[in-house]
């Protein structure tokens, strides 16, 4: 494997890995990796793992690049021991996948992205592919992304019992405050 | 009589804009209009206007570009709504679209954004460059350079290397660009519509400051650009000691070439006179924006070629 240290930082360094080695993301959430595409992944490395995918002609500059970057290209996932944080982008990109998917109405949309739940009655429809807590991404009715959450459901069994069925981890609500 | 302005600059901005200062001051009394650049890297200008229209929302379309619109009518914040959080569109000043357009960056272009966030024109460069090539996107404040990877995600920016780093040493990079773009760091005093504490704030302390920060920025511009690159200079600043000085100082001292704007019509052009003394005539290619002509913060443009 080829490695590169950029030795500014004691604290991080950045790293080419190969696109196997985080295969187990599919486990997550399945044919994620399908984002890796013809991209380069490259780690930065602290007490998390940042991974970032980026395009050969930035990796042909980044490798000339006499100084360690602050962040590059597609910001992928944040990795920190079998924690996984997907960023928001890739909740964009997973979301044209089609798959984990749970629809929800405009009013589920406004609470999500207030960090509330998703309930039965802001659910429109779901993947067939959704088991009891699967990650998931929450979409609108455009099938926009709107973040990740936690499956309290399984597709199978539907959505019939009372309170949250998506617990909420993260959406773009962040976004306004910057 | 000119409300909240320490009489230094009550009397700088008589003498530089004559004829024009009562019209100058009149805008700066009001907020500057507004704008939203489309964000056709995820969306199509018309299916984001038609969108957010039907909200309630109305845009003029300014004179210069097809994706960049005037906000006329904003029922509820335009930075709550999901075309906002999608990063269908950038809330901008409208003249802020103007640099990147005149450095016209291509898809297979290295490109440098010395001073980059919070990334308006980086992303409009993402856009431009249909998020191929590359930017390398410099910011040295720790705080801000969180802000444009925000920007950067929300708008799908993808082929961008951020660096947190001073500008004056960009060399260290080891890297030459096609182009640049140094929109500096300024007194900001075209933004005072909006500011209001910089009527009592600038001096000619700050304005000496800035235009010396700023040649040193130039001046490290010049040693990473290629041979026959291209260098957009712009301030959100109406000064001569910001604009016309620094771009002088790069044409005399630093073997750049000053070329006329693609957008030309659109501005006040550069000023070869100021303050009573007189400089080469080649300064009227620059543009400044005065912030009556389009009800916009005051802006400076210049196009170098090295
Ligand atoms: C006028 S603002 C840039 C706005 C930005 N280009 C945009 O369109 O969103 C100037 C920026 O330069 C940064 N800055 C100031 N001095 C710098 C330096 N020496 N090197 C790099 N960045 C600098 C400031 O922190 C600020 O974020």
């Amino acid at each position: 494997m080829f490695m590169m240290y950029f030795t500014i930082y004691i604290d991080m360094r950045f790293i080419e890995v190969e696109k196997t080695r985080y295969g187990w993301l599919n486990r997550l959430l399945p044919g994620v990796t399908r984002i890796f595409e013809d991209k380069i992944i490259i780690v930065a490395k602290a007490e998390t793992e940042k991974i970032y995918l980026i395009s050969k002609e930035m990796y042909h500059i980044y490798k000339k690049m006499e100084k360690h970057p602050y962040a590059l290209g597609f910001f992928f996932a944040e990795v920190d021991g079998d924690n996984v944080k997907f960023s928001l982008g890739t909740a964009d990109k997973y979301a044209k996948f089609k798959r984990k998917a749970v629809v929800v109405n405009k009013f589920g949309e406004e609470k999500f992205l207030y960090k509330r739940n998703i309930m039965k009655k802001h659910i429109l429809r779901f993947t067939q592919d959704i088991h009891q807590d699967d990650l998931v991404v929450v979409v609108n009715k455009n099938w926009e992304a709107l973040g990740f959450g936690k499956a309290l459901f399984s597709s199978k069994e539907g959505v019939e019992q009372q309170g949250a069925l998506v617990k909420h981890i993260s959406d773009k609500g962040f976004f306004v405050k910057h | 009589m000119y409300d909240g302005y320490s009489n230094f600059l009550v009397n700088r901005f008589r003498k530089l804009f004559g004829k024009n200062f009562e019209k100058v001051m009149e805008s700066y009394s009001k907020q500057p209009k507004k704008a939203v650049r489309m964000n056709n890297l995820k969306i199509k200008t018309n299916d984001c206007l038609n969108r957010l229209k039907r909200k309630g929302f109305r845009f003029s379309k300014v004179p210069w570009a097809d994706y960049v619109y005037f906000v006329e009518k904003e029922p509820t914040s335009l930075s709550a709504t999901t075309e906002y959080l999608m990063g269908y569109f950038f809330i901008q000043d409208a003249t802020s679209t103007l640099p990147a357009i005149e450095l016209n960056p291509h898809s297979d272009e290295i490109v440098l954004d010395m001073a980059a966030s919070p990334g308006g024109k980086t992303t409009h460069i993402s856009q431009l460059m249909r998020n191929h090539g590359v930017i390398v996107a410099a910011e040295v404040n720790k705080e801000r350079i969180k802000t444009l990877l925000y920007n950067l995600e929300r708008m799908g920016v993808e082929n961008v290397i951020s660096i947190r780093t001073d500008a004056t040493k960009i060399k260290e990079l080891n890297l030459k660009f096609d182009k640049i773009l140094l929109d500096a760091p300024c007194t900001a005093d075209g933004t005072i519509g909006k500011n209001k504490r910089l009527k009592k704030e600038l001096s000619q302390k700050l304005y000496d400051k800035y235009s010396k920060k700023q040649k040193e920025l130039i001046r490290a511009a010049k040693e990473v650009l290629k041979p026959g690159g291209i260098l957009v200079y712009s301030t959100c600043s109406t000064a001569p000691e910001e604009n016309e000085i620094i771009v002088e100082y790069a044409v005399e001292k630093l073997g750049f070439k000053l070329l006329t704007l693609k957008n030309s019509r659109y501005f006040t052009q550069g000023m070869p006179i100021f303050f009573g003394e007189k400089h080469p005539n080649y300064l009227k290619k620059c543009g400044r924006i005065l912030p009556y002509q389009y009800d916009t913060q005051g802006f400076f443009v210049a196009k170098l070629r090295l």
